[in-house]
């Protein structure tokens, strides 16, 4: 039994420190999922905190066979998901808001790096737009594949899909892309 | 061979899931053919801007703020180990029990029984008075109603 698998076993048996531990060892990692794809630092906050709440949870229906990185993406994607669903439904926030957002959070962060070229950091923003411009499985799929580095199997269990579905979206994702960042 | 499927090739390729076949094909597509090339540049570039993210810190209220949420969460907390079977078992137990004994109530007091054990009661009532008991007095000196019943 791997160590989170442990944890997990420990937190189902209601030990408040294995949970602790848990969640220093990914809070990082959730909170940069949730930022990178809201592009909003109080929306990752929560969302992290959410995550950590259903994955304490569930902990007695996870399967210690399982990776413990595969069931704890399936939840952040799932709570993606959701918030991205709500919040394209609020009239309030349009495309164009969500992409300057996105530049808050992320792009922001390389705004002031020297060792970026102008037609570097013009690249970036024409990335950052194109990224947020994708439909939202496409950019949840993506986040799991480069960030979390999972295999083409666990995203499509993440995601509830198939291995070709994923594979199909990649592609497609990186197509559009392609094509944003050739604009111009 | 077709660039959609060179560009799932590409794809793979990123993803680091290419076999030697796959890459010996991609390579000679590659070498005729602009587009599915510039396609791959584009790609290359956007996943070395993706992973150039640098990850942000998160809020140092984040961990407690998590571990406060779910001591005051709904208390199923507590409902741990062995006490996440036993708990709902015992709640079912009970359940069925409740339906049992509804169940022989409702039959007992079924209206075609009802009227009968009316009738046994009155009778049983009657004919039980002690002899000497107020109720035999009383029914003797009321001119024995219960005489003429029995």
């Amino acid at each position: 039994m791997n160590d989170d698998a442990d944890l997990m076993r420990r937190i189902a048996g209601g030990e408040s420190d294995a949970f602790r531990v848990l969640v220093e060892r990914y809070e990082r990692i959730g909170y940069n999922f949730f930022l990178r794809l809201t592009g909003v630092s109080e929306d990752a906050e929560d969302l992290t905190q959410e995550l950590f709440i259903a994955v304490f949870r569930s902990a007695g229906r996870y399967r210690p066979d399982a990776p413990f990185k595969a069931f704890f993406y399936r939840i952040a994607s799932n709570l993606s998901a959701s918030h991205l669903r709500k919040r394209k439904l609020r009239a309030a926030q349009s495309i164009d808001e969500m992409v300057e957002r996105g530049f808050d959070a992320a792009s922001a962060r390389h705004e002031d790096d020297p060792a970026l070229s102008l037609d570097g950091r013009e690249m970036r923003r024409r990335y950052e737009e194109a990224l947020a411009g994708l439909p939202r499985d496409w950019r949840i799929a993506l986040e799991l594949r480069v960030a979390g580095e999972l295999t083409y199997e666990e995203i499509a269990g993440a995601m509830g899909k198939s291995v070709s579905a994923v594979e199909s979206i990649l592609v497609r994702a990186r197509e559009r892309i392609a094509e944003k960042l050739d604009e111009g | 061979m077709d660039c959609r499927k060179i560009r799932r090739m590409v794809s793979r390729e990123l993803d680091g899931a290419l076999d030697g076949a796959g890459r010996a094909d991609l390579d000679s597509h590659l070498a005729l053919c602009a587009g599915c090339r510039r396609f791959r540049d584009l790609s290359l570039a956007g996943l070395s801007i993706h992973r150039s993210v640098k990850e942000a810190d998160p809020p140092p209220s984040l961990l407690p703020s998590i571990l406060a949420a779910v001591e005051a969460g709904p208390r199923w907390g507590w409902m741990h180990g062995w006490l996440r079977i036993a708990v709902p078992a015992a709640v079912a137990a009970a359940a069925v029990f409740g339906v049992w004994v509804g169940g022989l109530m409702h039959e007992s007091y079924s209206p075609a029984t009802a009227g009968n054990q009316t009738d046994v009661l009155e009778l049983t009532y009657l004919d039980e008075y002690p002899p000497g008991s107020l109720g035999d007095i009383l029914m003797t000196s009321s001119g024995g109603g219960g005489d003429e019943q029995r």
